[in-house]
């Protein structure tokens, strides 16, 4: 009798595949130490993974649809329903911190990702996402930037009496003809004014190290801080700045933190070009970026030391040259608030011919369609 | 002429003898303290100006802005405020003060924002 012959390769049984996949995705979402979540082609969530249920102390019926949303701290509430359903809109990715209610009833703070999904079609699927909870961290950043503040107003009270002193003394001096004392007491209030500049930078250090060098975010003419800033600094030195070039265009960011820059790149070209008469500023409009140029006629940069002028501590020290003074601070704090506007900064320089410092920044939307 | 008489509000007993001087010496008459006591008293011993600091030991400066100003016998002494904070400035024209000077101050800018007032 033929003993039917077992089908030599079996062609997989799809249904078999799926229900391994399956499996595969339920143990590694269960399993991985993030808390985990679907939803739909509507907003409405399909899943949650056991991480997430525990968290929560619920269950998968409760936290389905929006029920998941029963549980934001009232507060971050409309934020986090604005975010996810304008990103939803857009099919693009997210990233959001709010607080969800633990099992114990004790809000925590999670930081939430989701992205959109497809189907090899390309059709949306739908969001998956994951969340950490970082109260932890949250609170260590907290302390700190407390820290910071005082630590500020702490530093610089001393130096606001110690350099109001000065200045009275300075009066008292000038109105008795001392021209001597006059001095002195200026080199004093010279050393003052590196000495609260140096705290701020500092500050900004600490800042930085804890993301929260830039404050604000809004759209602004970027042009128009260049030429305030222009004019501010002008009144400080006989060099003539020369805003050759300009770019009507918006940016979008801290506007404090771009002056900073500003300033920064405009001092250290008039304080590194002391034989010099000019610095030459310009303004240009680049495939959605703009890019504003420093350039300075002064002692200009070696090409090894071009590499690690960005960096922390970094100081011009020829040594057939006076040392600049400066804690050489400020290009490193120049590079991360640029870095943080998601823009670019660098150096074209000549050793004894000058350099030219240059940052760019994406043109903030609006203004680009008005442009064209 | 009478003298223009300024009060200074502030923590810290070096930064008012400092800025006693510093505003004598140009000829305003000057009163300091750590509080907004002094405020309580007649109209004709209250000051023209005050400068006040953001942040008195563990107390907001910026709350006894909003009560001078809320008040009707002393609703119109310009007020000043200042701090160690460069990005205060908001927070206390919020508040209802005047003007802002960051801390530590340059003689000839606090000498002429004052002037502006009185």
């Amino acid at each position: 009798m033929p003993i039917p012959a077992k089908k030599a390769t079996a062609s997989p049984d799809p249904e078999e595949i799926l229900r391994e996949s399956e499996q595969r995705f339920r143990l590694m979402s269960d399993t991985a130490p993030v808390m985990i979540w679907m939803s739909g082609t509507t907003t409405l969530c399909t899943y949650f993974n056991k991480v997430w249920l525990d968290f929560t102390g619920r269950t998968m019926e409760q936290e389905l649809g929006n029920g998941w949303a029963e549980g934001v701290h009232p507060d971050d509430f409309e934020r986090c329903l604005t975010i996810y359903t304008t990103s939803f809109d857009q099919r693009k990715p997210f990233s959001m911190e709010y607080r969800i209610r633990r099992y114990d009833g004790v809000y925590r703070w999670i930081l939430d990702n989701g992205v959109p999904r497809f189907t090899p079609n390309g059709a949306f699927a739908g969001y998956i996402g994951s969340g950490i909870d970082i109260t932890e961290l949250k609170e260590a950043n907290q302390r700190k930037d407390e820290f910071i503040s005082m630590a500020s107003h702490e530093l610089k009270t001393p130096v606001t009496s110690i350099k109001t002193f000065t200045q009275a003394l300075s009066y008292r001096f000038q109105k008795q003809g001392d021209e001597e004392c006059l001095r002195i007491l200026s080199r004093m209030d010279a050393q003052l004014d590196k000495l609260t500049k140096l705290i701020s930078d500092l500050l900004d250090i600490a800042k930085i190290q804890t993301g929260k060098l830039t404050l604000r975010e809004e759209a602004f003419a970027l042009d128009e801080l260049v030429v305030e800033i222009v004019d501010m600094l002008q009144g400080t030195t006989r060099h003539q700045l020369l805003l050759e070039q300009r770019a009507p265009v918006l940016v979008f960011g801290d506007q404090d933190r771009i002056g900073q820059v500003l300033i920064n790149l405009l001092t250290n070209a008039i304080m590194y070009s002391p034989q010099a008469d000019k610095v030459a500023i310009c303004l240009e409009k680049e495939q959605g970026n703009v890019v504003v140029s420093v350039q300075d006629f002064g002692i200009g940069i070696a090409e090894d030391q071009i590499e690690k002028i960005f960096e922390q501590f970094y100081q011009a020290a020829d040594p057939l040259e006076k040392t600049y003074p400066g804690l050489g601070i400020g290009l490193y704090i120049s590079s991360e608030i640029i870095k943080q506007h998601h823009g670019r900064i660098w150096v074209q320089s000549k050793k004894g011919a000058g350099s030219t410092f240059m940052f760019c920044l994406p043109v903030y939307e609006e203004s680009s369609r008005d442009l064209d | 002429m009478q003298k223009k008489k300024i009060l200074i509000i502030d923590d810290d007993p070096d930064i008012l003898f400092s800025l006693q001087i510093l505003l004598e010496d140009v000829g305003y008459a000057v009163e300091t303290s750590d509080n907004d006591d002094g405020l309580r008293g007649p109209h004709d011993a209250l000051p023209h100006l005050i400068l006040l600091d953001l942040l008195l030991s563990g107390r907001d400066g910026s709350e006894i802005t909003r009560q001078l100003k809320s008040q009707e016998q002393t609703r119109h002494i310009p007020i000043i405020m200042f701090s160690a904070h460069p990005s205060a400035g908001k927070l206390v024209l919020a508040a209802g003060a005047d003007d802002f000077l960051p801390k530590p101050f340059e003689r000839a800018e606090l000498l002429a924002r004052i002037a502006c007032y009185i």
